[in-house]
């Protein structure tokens, strides 16, 4: 074939080329060059003839590669006949006569649309697995039971949700994936059945009024207490006094036992009017500056997560910048810690907040506000019902994902007990149960039972899924932390899936009381939008191992935490001040977003929290100097996994007249402002101004040394710069 | 039908990432990997062997070999090229005496002439050279060809500096230069 070049044996540089000369051709032929230097090159061309026949020859690619990127190439395709019998044996759709896919139509939000695909494949998987149920005759690979894959076709039907009946006038949130939940005053019910059981250890217990009744003869009062009362001291706000006198009651105790945060602080009515707004808040979207005259309360659920920060920081070392869209603040300034105290004895929660200068916007402060769960106490004992769903895929085939694989499963073994129960499913194509029900002290044969699972091609996500589901709801102990936890590296297996239907699965079985956590295995390819969107709708954790050298003892602590949470449906609101507070925005969160009613509402599921981990959010505000009062409220809410009351605790956060510049502020608040302005950064906001942040970045890598996340944050913030 | 004569699962580098050529996806299926390249990959047999219905034919046993070994090959796109092109060249060896005869082979199957036949083929060897690239230079192409980018903008989204940017493309080009050379290709089509 190669006949002309008779050259084309000699390796190495030839003769000619001069790499600076060479560089100059190339920018010159990809349009980068100005008037001046094209045409001092062309004096160099012309007495260079090979320096000529290197830039022609650089020319030809130039326009060969051009044209293969052509945006709308002649589109050819094979004779009718032959087209239809080959899409038959590659196991995709029928031939569609009239639509037609771009050759270079980004194929990304597919799993979006391709509805009829997803169902032709679902069909031919459903039949194949029925075929593979009539010859399966696995041999059992360890000792423990082996048993053919069942899965319900329409596994749990509605009758099953008793926790629904009270569904009155709940909101369909826009998205269509967004969870559906009963709303409304009504819900407090459940708060006063429960809310008695905090005084156990914190005295007078924060007792929201549990009358809807009541509330609503409150709310008229309160939202003026709350536009002219606020701040005067302890005297005004007689309107809303009566309906939060509990709250009140609370917070004194709270200070009492020394909490961290200010004294002197107003009560916040709990339930203010005008419950309008919401439809705004759940838009996933960038999050704009909100009035706060409009909408006082910001709620949300306290999910905790460094995937995004992962992710970014893999791709910022790769050279590549990361996808904006997949840039989440919140698992930016969550993924490290910020030493924040621990909950005083026999308080199950703390709070710290911490406020600077916004480093480059005029008028406007940050504010960090960390929760914190007090240490494991009787949660620990709680034993586990864990189905694994274990992709065996190809994909996982590769060196370094059998081996990460390996080293989770293993420091997954390593948390369990005599008490706790494992239960694995292999799944490729079809679901194979591995093993059921082994005990936490044997589960180390976990491990290298998964190594011995041959891999396979194709993946079938909902049909594991259904599988994982069954298993987990039969072998469900109400005691236990119940749990489906999918190892996965998210690469050509999970495209067939339709995340609709998965997510309303997850939601189900996350009804039934089991929770969806997600690990996520090596960067490449990870399918990350739909690994954190199912995880919230499980409101498990998410988490991410990339190298199997990353399954240090920081992973393990990780998954030990979300193995066992200390504070489950966590949910934070927010309620500024709007005689203090012009207008905020909360840095994050976008999809965490909560309706201010469904605060209170517990069926309305939320994130979990292990013991001693600090969820942390960041809020920007614009203070009015002539205002009054405090900057607001921060309440949380949560259950306790222990004993399944549920715990709810509120601090001020107060108004700090002269807030420290950024460069003068605490590390902590340093660090989550910066790792919170360089996601925005990452998002497209381009008034992050890198440069004015350097000096306090410079001072993080002191201040954190023993951090190797803060490390990997000053890296990424310098090949941002550069 | 002749086999690819090299197991083009091997040699290929890296793995499917976010950005490629033209972006690999997590999670493709076989299917969606034919949507969107049936039409350069018939392209590129159409080229290399100059006749339609033996393109076709190529281009079939590929896909069938593809979807036998799908859960060993890590670069879809770049196996299906290098197989076709494998396939190709073992066809032209196996009927050398044949391609005298040309001629119309049947209804509808309409055979270029060959000058675009030329096209057909550099530019299907663009594809493949490129598939088969480490996926930070695909990305880099990527911006360059497809994004429209100039050096600054590239660094600024890459991260790279401005003058590694030129150094990259620039080797990156002149290596592609050399890899049509070797095939055959002297990408002098005007």
């Amino acid at each position: 074939m190669n006949t002309m070049n008779d050259d084309e044996n000699t390796k190495g540089p030839q003769p000619w080329s001069d790499p600076a000369l060479e560089a100059r051709v190339v920018a010159s032929v990809l349009g980068e060059t100005s008037a001046f230097e094209a045409s001092e090159l062309e004096r160099i061309l012309a007495g260079n003839p090979e320096l000529a026949i290197f830039k022609r020859r650089i020319g030809a690619v130039h326009t060969l590669v051009g044209v293969a990127f052509l945006p709308r190439q002649p589109k050819i395709q094979l004779s009718p006949g032959r087209r239809q019998q080959l899409l038959e044996k590659l196991g995709a759709r029928p031939a569609q006569p009239g639509k037609k896919v771009k050759a270079f139509a980004l194929p990304f939000p597919q799993w979006l649309s391709s509805d009829t695909l997803n169902r032709v494949v679902a069909c031919l998987v459903i039949l194949a697995f029925v075929a593979v149920l009539y010859s399966l005759s696995l041999p059992a690979i360890t000792g423990a039971l082996m048993k053919s894959p069942r899965r319900s076709i329409a596994s749990s039907p509605n009758e099953e949700r008793p926790q629904f009946h009270g569904e009155a006038g709940g909101f369909l949130a826009a998205d269509g994936l967004d969870r559906k939940a009963s709303v409304g005053i009504g819900g407090t019910t459940a708060v006063s059945s429960v809310s008695e059981s905090v005084t156990d250890s914190a005295g007078p217990s924060s007792k929201p009024d549990s009358s809807g009744k009541k509330l609503a003869a409150v709310e008229a009062t309160a939202i003026k207490a709350f536009t002219s009362g606020w701040g005067k001291g302890s005297g005004s706000g007689t309107g809303a006094r009566g309906g939060v006198a509990a709250v009140e009651a609370e917070k004194q105790v709270l200070r009492d036992a020394g909490d961290v945060s200010a004294p002197g602080a107003e009560a916040v009515p709990m339930e203010p009017a005008k419950a309008k707004a919401s439809g705004k808040d759940r838009d996933p979207a960038f999050q704009a500056e909100i009035k706060t005259t409009r909408q006082p309360f910001s709620t949300f659920s306290l999910h905790v997560s460094d995937v995004s920060f992962q992710l970014a920081k893999d791709a910022l070392a790769k050279g590549a910048m990361p996808d904006p869209g997949r840039i989440r603040a919140e698992e930016f300034y969550n993924a490290f810690d910020y030493s924040d105290p621990a909950p005083a004895p026999g308080e199950e929660v703390a709070c710290r907040i911490e406020q600077c200068a916004h480093p480059f916007q005029q008028q406007r402060e940050l504010v960090r506000i960390a929760l914190k769960v007090a240490a494991a106490g009787r949660a620990a004992g709680q034993p586990l019902r864990l189905t694994i769903l274990l992709d065996t895929s190809g994909s996982m085939e590769r060196e370094d994902r059998a081996e990460s694989v390996r080293r989770a499963l293993q420091t997954l073994a390593s948390l369990l007990g005599p008490d706790d129960r494992v239960t694995l499913i292999g799944f490729a194509r079809t679901p194979r149960l591995l093993a059921e029900q082994v005990p936490g002290n044997q589960a180390g044969k976990l491990a290298e039972m998964a190594a011995r699972t041959p891999s396979e091609g194709g993946t079938n996500l909902e049909m594991a899924l259904d599988l994982a589901s069954e298993l987990a709801l039969k072998q469900k102990l109400p005691a236990a932390q119940n749990r489906i936890v999918l190892l996965t590296d998210g690469a050509a297996n999970l495209g067939d899936a339709d995340p609709a239907r998965l997510a309303r699965q997850i939601e189900k079985t996350r009804q039934q009381g089991i929770s969806f956590d997600a690990c996520g295995v090596g960067a490449n390819g990870l399918n990350d939008e739909m690994l954190e969107a199912l995880t919230r709708k499980g409101d498990g954790r998410y988490y991410f191992l990339n190298r199997p050298e990353d399954a240090d003892a920081g992973f393990s602590r990780q998954l030990a935490g979300a193995l066992r949470p200390a504070a489950e449906n966590v949910k934070v609101q927010v309620v500024f001040n709007p005689a203090r507070v012009s207008q905020y925005r909360l840095i994050g969160f976008e999809k965490h977003l909560l309706k201010k009613e469904d605060f209170r509402n517990d069926k309305v599921q939320a994130a979990e929290l292990s013991a001693e981990e600090a969820g942390v959010a960041v809020y920007q505000v614009q203070t009015l100097p002539e205002g009054e009062g405090e900057l607001g409220e921060v309440f949380v809410r949560f259950r306790d996994p222990a004993n399944g009351m549920m715990v709810e605790r509120s601090w001020t956060m107060p108004y700090e007249a002269k807030a420290p510049a950024f460069d003068k502020a605490p590390p902590s608040m340093q660090l989550a402002a910066t790792a919170a302005l360089l996601a925005e950064r990452l998002r497209g906001d381009s008034r992050v101004d890198l440069d004015t942040m350097a000096p306090v970045i410079a001072k993080l890598r002191g201040q954190y040394s023993h951090q190797a996340k803060v490390g990997d944050l000053i890296r990424m913030f310098e090949k941002m710069r550069r | 039908m002749t086999e690819p004569s090299t197991s083009p699962s091997e040699p290929l580098s890296g793995t499917p990432v976010a950005v490629a050529f033209p972006v690999p996806v997590a999670g493709e299926t076989l299917a969606e990997i034919f949507e969107s390249e049936e039409s350069a990959v018939l392209g590129y047999a159409i080229g290399l062997v100059g006749r339609r219905a033996v393109a076709e034919e190529l281009v079939q046993e590929a896909f069938l070999r593809l979807h036998e070994l799908w859960s060993q090959v890590e670069n879809p796109r770049a196996w299906l090229f290098r197989s076709v092109r494998n396939l190709a060249l073992n066809h032209l060896r196996d009927h050398a005496k044949e391609t005298v005869e040309e001629g119309p082979e049947g209804p509808g199957n309409e055979n270029p002439p060959d000058e675009a036949l030329g096209r057909l083929e550099a530019i299907g060897m663009v594809r493949l050279l490129i598939s088969e690239l480490p996926p930070d230079d695909q990305s880099l192409i990527r911006l360059k060809y497809h994004d429209d980018l100039k050096y600054r903008e590239i660094s600024r989204q890459t991260g790279l500096s401005v003058s590694n940017v030129g150094y990259k493309l620039h080797h990156l080009l002149k290596g592609l230069a050399d890899a049509l050379r070797h095939a055959g290709i002297d990408g002098s089509l005007g």
